[in-house]
């Protein structure tokens, strides 16, 4: 098995915080044959990326849709 | 007179029966069957619940499945076939946890002997939910259309399949649409390309999700803030043990991509240690 994953971080590539755009999920699909995200290790160091980020990020601010979110 | 009566009303009541089976029979609508030719075209349903056992049994030539919840069923399945070359039947469901996700590739597997490769895009929302909960909403879960018994008299006599009969004959000759039906496979659980994008679309949905009713609409996983390592882990041995019992097909995992908005609305809720520890515990199968 292999694990595969991308982190986007642009607000515009997203329709809907829950759910999905075909954007994004054509683009991960795109990941998965190119094998550009294929170790674990990058999942974890992923999972503190998120984190880090989440902690700078002020959740008010980034509600009123101003500047497009930094990339990690 | 009284006894001519009930035999009457029995007799008709036999042929109606008969009449319906043979109806459901012939234009089978939920592909319980597994047939080349049907006499009318299909009129697939948006409820991957009663959709996916028929689609399973007569895709015996699509090597390439993809798994998961309404995270991958925004995956049209013609995109992926185009990607990897592959023929690709999709399978996701929405809400679907990993025990229903595992029992429709177990069925899968089942059928398919040829199989190459799996798309399994793994929600980590659900990776710690109860392992034995098999729908996180009540459902009266058809596991009667994974039956073989040719003479399956709960889906042949069955009100919910002869409206989809109906249905099925009518669009056949008129071309009438139905609600949540359409005769293009690809367009299931898709979203229109003219959907809006944008961060006001997203807060909006926000508003929408953080709001009381939410809550009500997924009471399961809303108030969930710690991760639970032992359901986790079987849970995710199940992945392990479906990977054993076919070693000679690829099987991709895929994290669904949440946006940075996600994150931070879970943070809010408390929810994002566990959705980090999710994650980590799948990268570690």
């Amino acid at each position: 098995m292999q694990a595969s994953e991308d982190i986007i971080t642009d607000l515009d590539l997203y329709i809907d915080m829950i759910h999905h755009s075909s954007t994004v999920n054509k683009l991960i699909i795109n990941n998965v044959v190119d094998r550009k995200f294929d170790n674990y290790e990058s999942v974890l160091e992923n999972s503190g990326k998120i984190r880090s980020l989440v902690n700078k990020l002020d959740f008010n601010e980034v509600k009123k849709c101003g500047n497009q979110l930094p990339q990690m | 007179m009284e006894k001519n009566y009930i035999k009457y009303l029995l007799i008709s009541l036999l042929i109606v029966v008969l009449l319906t089976g043979a109806l459901n029979y012939l234009v089978d609508p939920l592909l319980y069957y597994q047939r080349d030719k049907r006499p009318f075209p299909v009129l697939y349903t948006e409820d991957q619940r009663f959709l996916i056992p028929g689609l399973i049994k007569n895709s015996r030539s699509m090597n390439t499945a993809i798994i998961g919840t309404s995270m991958a069923g925004i995956f049209r399945a013609s995109d992926v076939s185009a990607l990897l070359n592959e023929k690709t039947v999709k399978l996701t469901v929405n809400g679907a946890t990993l025990l229903e996700q595992s029992y429709i590739l177990s069925r899968y597997f089942d059928t398919h002997p040829d199989a190459k490769r799996i798309i399994w895009v793994i929600d980590p929302m659900y990776v710690d939910l109860d392992p034995e909960l098999f729908t996180i909403r009540s459902y009266n879960y058809p596991f009667f259309l994974y039956d073989h018994n040719k003479l399956n008299l709960k889906y042949l006599i069955n009100y919910a399949v002869t409206t989809h009969s109906i249905q099925t004959i009518i669009n056949g000759f008129s071309g009438i649409k139905f609600y949540m039906k359409t005769t293009n496979l690809d367009d299931i659980h898709t979203w229109p390309l003219d959907t809006k994008t944008g961060c006001k679309q997203i807060m909006e949905n926000y508003n929408k999700m953080s709001s009381q009713h939410f809550e009500v609409l997924d009471p399961i996983l809303v108030p969930l803030t710690n991760f639970n390592e032992l359901n986790a882990s079987i849970n995710l041995n199940r992945i392990s043990e479906l990977a054993e019992r076919r070693k000679d097909i690829q099987i991709d995992l895929i994290l669904p991509p949440y946006s940075i908005v996600r994150y931070l609305f879970e943070n809010e809720k408390k929810g994002l240690n566990r959705i980090l520890d999710a994650r980590n515990a799948l990268a570690s199968l």
